[in-house]
């Protein structure tokens, strides 16, 4: 279908009009990736529901817009890991996943039919009043702002599928063993659910004789097409203004139409995370800090693996060092390198341009994983990572880096 | 000959200028020369300060900040140096001083290593570089740390307290700060130190508890706790006076928490000492740091009052009083318990009946079964027969015989004389305020009392005014400050009405079994429901805006979510996505399933 028709159709629905406030400050207001998490949980393991219940309670990370949906695991009774991702994309594709994600930019009410752009505004960082006239005046700056919310920003959404299962080391079976009792009971005493309350070793013996808490994650990442005609159809077809009974059927007879494409996926080492920084009385933190950081790690390999989802996080500082509020969390090493990206907008289109390349000081990585700082960690209480300049021009606050190869 | 001095001469004006002379700051400008140093112009161009610089800065005050290498200093504005590039970084402190750093390396662009200190304007040093961490200032005083130890310097940037110490707190609002020496940080716990020696110093540097000791502390006034269980086996007046009544007056020991920079909280003015990691034995020292009772003499000892400190002589079941001119104990025989003296008598206990004493140690009153903490300068008391009040000397004001007498709020106290007697409130002196009229009530709180008579529950004012007539069978307890609508019910297991309570008129009713008051979670709404399970949101109009059909938490956030979107309406999909949120079983689907289209939000 012809581009500019399509942009057309999509400039003649109706445009909300007030647009809840932003309420960012400015080192936050930039582009994100947006990102669901699901996570696929082998029910009959060891921890399964503790794991669950922790999983839960992680937010998408701020570097990114949260796209998740109100499914967030999905149940595999087998003890068997998941060989191949084929399983797990025939259930995207059986539950339309990826129109539900479609669906959450334009809000879509599932009862009505109606769709706004709010979030495409709001994400997209537009004026919402420019927005909406350049829009209805079918002007070629906001044709060009679609496409580039469809580009930049629809076209940038991810699920990461997280297959979390609990490490048993076959050597201390036995205190392993003994640590199930322990931690339903203390669980169970958290919980007040005096079910779960069995006689067995106190917190303080399991941390005696534990070094620690091991996840083993697969996360396979996913990528929401969005080409021309994927967007074509939907503003032509599924996209109304109003409350539209007829189009319900329609968009729900035709969910198939919008697809996730399979990226690749990355697993973790399943290395053993300490107690330390674990108070007594919260041992659930135990569980919640080990899948943290596992799936923080594998966020960051899949973004080393995988150009197309690497975030892009703002400068901070300039002087007197330059300073990006990323760190271990993300990935960050010695040996990375991040390009620095000036925002062009070319009438209505944002384009990035490469400045400068800058590295991070190897002393002066900060530690932003998820409780660094109860632990001690080194460099847990810098705040932001410092960098040098490797090559290139000048630098400004609010510009973006991203990491290179 | 000429040509090759003209060469010279131009090359040297390259690096070197004509002999300056003194210049006004606004004349100089800072110049880069072609081989990129630095140096000074004047407005015709002219250089008047050699390019040898790094970096310069423009002239202020007569000065400028000049960089060679890695190091700065100050010129003047013919160029001489008032203070030597020596310095990593230089920095205003203050009109006389600068804060600078020295002794540091770049290391890949960023400035390691580096040791803080102090010099002067003229470049004299004032406090040596030589400290990783200089505090900010704060009441002319800021911590120093030195390796792994710190200390305190002041404003002129003299050593208050030497740098010696493992871990220091922060002045507190009197002035007094304390210290540890030899202690260590555990792992997990990198800010609160344990072991080592405990002391503490005034702002002066005086010495108020030496750092030798196990443990040291403040005295704080004594909280009464309250026991669930116990005030459950009360009767309900008696769980009234005992709730309401506060605490009794002593100060007891508050040991330092050994967090780095913690603060000493706000005290009685004396302090508290022990060479036992349990606080026991310890000493007593007045603000100045006198030692007022030696340690080791008792078991406990409190902070003393009017000239007589309690104590507990050998274990925790005794008590007794010190008098801290003599040093000599006021009972030959400790009692059971004891309070501390207020306005020269103090309440003691045997164990089964309760009294007061004067500084002799001479009764002063009879023996009641309970004696309740001082309120508004009166004593409510209880004997077999009843409650009655005493003045702050412990003289009766109201013979222990009334039925119930309340703990005095916004002045005034419930009383009742005997069980069918007619209620009312008095004041301190037992004067009627409100004449006796009611058959049943309660204190005064947020500015109201809710009061029964003949014909149901009321709410008054301070001046006996009806806020809300009493009418009704219940009323619910009110929960802050300016609350506007107050819930009522007619019968038990009737409807709620919601009445105004600034104009006593019913605004609605609505059939709950359960209900919130209104600006209790949020202004201007109250969370209502059928039960617990089956919650919603209603307006002071009686609208609900949130239908009850929720647990009370999805209520609560569903709610939040409604302000933070400004939305102005609740619609069927609120609903439905407020459901799904709370319902688990959108995380029971299985791999190989495909869901129910209902789990989903989109």
């Amino acid at each position: 279908m012809n581009r500019k028709y399509i942009l057309a159709i999509a400039a003649l629905v109706l445009l909300s009009s007030s647009l809840s406030a932003w309420a960012q400050t400015d080192v936050e207001r930039y582009r994100r990736l947006s990102l669901c998490n699901i996570l696929i949980k082998h029910d009959s393991e060891q921890f399964a529901d503790e794991i669950e219940e922790e999983f839960l309670k992680i937010p998408v990370s701020d570097k990114y817009n949260d796209h998740n949906l109100s499914v967030r695991v999905v149940t595999v009774s087998s003890k068997q890991k998941l060989k191949k991702e084929t399983e797990i994309t025939k259930y995207i594709e059986q539950n339309h996943v990826a129109s539900r994600l479609v669906a959450k930019w334009f809000n879509r009410d599932i009862l009505t039919g109606r769709c706004d752009m709010d979030t495409v505004k709001a994400r997209g960082l537009y004026d919402a009043s420019v927005f909406d006239q350049e829009l209805a005046s079918r002007s070629a700056r906001g044709m060009a702002m679609l496409e580039d919310a469809g580009e930049d920003l629809i076209g940038n959404t991810y699920l990461c599928m997280h297959e979390i299962t609990y490490i048993d080391k076959n050597k201390r079976a036995r205190v392993w063993g003994a640590i199930g009792q322990g931690l339903l009971a203390v669980a169970g005493a958290y919980m007040g659910n005096s079910d779960l309350v069995k006689t067995g070793e106190s917190l303080n013996d399991l941390i005696s004789t534990l070094k620690g808490f091991s996840v083993r994650i697969n996360t396979r990442l996913y990528r929401l097409s969005w080409d021309e005609q994927t967007a074509g159809s939907f503003y032509t077809q599924h996209y109304s203004a109003t409350d539209n009974p007829d189009g319900i059927s329609k968009f729900e007879n035709e969910r198939g139409l919008y697809r996730l494409e399979y990226i690749g996926n990355v697993e973790s080492k399943g290395g053993t995370t300490s107690f330390l920084g674990i108070n007594e009385d919260e041992p659930e933190l135990m569980i919640r800090k080990a899948c943290q950081r596992a799936m923080d790690d594998n966020i960051a390999d899949l973004q080393k693996k995988y150009e197309q989802f690497r975030i892009k996080t703002p400068v901070v500082t300039v002087a007197p060092t330059i300073t990006a509020y990323i760190g271990l969390k993300e990935g960050v090493t010695k040996d990375s390198r991040y390009e620095v990206l000036e925002k062009e907008d070319d009438n209505g289109r944002i384009k990035y341009k490469r400045v400068a390349v800058i590295k991070p000081v190897a002393t002066k990585i900060w530690d932003n994983r998820f409780m660094a700082a109860e632990e001690m960690a080194y460099g847990a209480d810098f705040g932001a990572t410092t960098f040098v300049k490797e090559s290139g021009g000048e630098i400004a606050p609010g510009m973006l880096i991203r990491e290179i190869n | 000959m000429r040509k090759s001095f003209i060469k010279l001469l131009s090359a040297a004006s390259l690096v070197l200028c004509p002999a300056a002379h003194s210049f006004a700051a606004g004349d100089l400008i800072p110049d880069q020369n072609q081989k990129g140093k630095w140096g000074y112009i004047d407005e015709a161009g002219t250089c008047v300060i050699d390019y040898k610089y790094d970096a310069a800065e423009n002239f202020k005050d007569g000065r400028a900040k000049v960089r060679k290498g890695d190091n700065y200093g100050y010129i003047d504005t013919r160029g001489e140096k008032i203070i030597d590039t020596k310095y990593n970084t230089i920095e205003y402190h203050s009109p006389a001083a600068y804060k600078v750093s020295a002794g540091g390396k770049y290391k890949d662009g960023v400035l390691l290593d580096e040791k803080y200190g102090f010099i002067a304007t003229d470049g004299t040093v004032l406090l040596k570089p030589e400290y990783e961490e200089v505090g900010q200032f704060k009441d002319g005083l800021a911590y120093v740390r030195k390796g792994d130890k710190y200390g305190y310097i002041d404003s002129s940037f003299n050593f208050v307290i030497q740098c010696k110490y493992k871990a220091v707190g922060a002045f507190n609002k009197d002035g007094y700060v304390w210290v540890n020496d030899g202690g260590k940080f555990e792992k997990g716990s990198p800010n609160e130190v344990v072991d080592g020696k405990f002391g503490i110093f005034d702002k002066t540097g005086k010495v108020i508890v030496p750092a030798n000791h196990k443990m040291a502390g403040v005295f704080v006034a004594y909280k009464q706790s309250f026991d669930e269980n116990r005030l459950k086996q009360m009767e309900t007046v008696e769980r009234t006076v005992f709730t309401e009544s506060g605490s009794h007056h002593l100060y007891v020991k508050r040991a330092i928490d050994g967090k780095k920079f913690s603060v000493l909280p706000d005290s009685v003015p004396g302090f508290w000492s022990s060479k036992k990691i349990d606080g026991s034995k310890n000493a007593v020292y007045d603000i100045d740091g006198n030692v007022i009772i030696k340690e080791g003499k008792y078991r406990q000892a409190f902070f003393p009052e009017e000239g007589l400190a309690m104590v507990r002589p050998k274990n925790a079941s005794e008590a007794n009083f010190v008098d801290i001119t003599t040093g000599k104990l006021l009972f030959k025989k400790s009692v059971a318990n004891a309070w501390a003296f207020y306005d020269g008598v103090a309440i003691v206990t045997n164990g089964r009946t309760w009294h007061f004493i004067n500084k002799q140690g001479e009764p002063v009153s009879k023996d009641y079964e309970k004696i309740y903490p001082r309120k508004d300068g009166v004593y409510i008391v209880k004997s077999a027969e009843g409650y009655g009040l005493l003045d702050k000397s412990a003289n009766v004001i109201l013979e222990a015989n009334n039925y119930a007498i309340y703990p005095s709020s916004h002045g005034l106290l419930y009383r009742k004389d005997t069980q069918n007697s007619l209620a009312g409130y008095m004041n301190n002196g037992a004067e009627w305020v409100i004449s006796p009229q009611f058959s049943n009530g309660y204190s005064f709180k947020y500015g109201s009392a809710f009061v029964k008579a003949e014909n149901g529950w009321g709410l008054i004012d301070t001046d006996g005014n009806e806020l809300v007539k009493c009418r009704w069978w219940s009323l619910v307890f009110l929960t802050q400050e300016g609350q506007k609508i107050v819930w009522a019910q007619k019968a038990k297991g009737d409807t709620y009405y919601a009445v105004d309570i600034t104009t006593d008129q019913e605004l609605f009713s609505g059939q709950y079994a359960w209900l919130r008051n209104f600006g209790q979670d949020y202004e201007n709404v109250a969370i209502v429901g059928t039960d617990k399970k089956h919650c919603g949101v209603v307006d002071a109009a009686g609208k609900m805006i949130i239908p009850m059909e929720f647990s009370y938490t999805a209520a609560f956030e569903g709610y939040a979510d409604y302000i933070a979107k400004n939305k102005t309406e609740w619609t069927a999909t609120d609903t439905y996505k407020l459901k799904l949120y709370h319902n688990n079983e959108r995380n029971r689907g299985g791999l190989y399933e495909v869901l129910d289209a209902s789990l989903w939000d989109y």
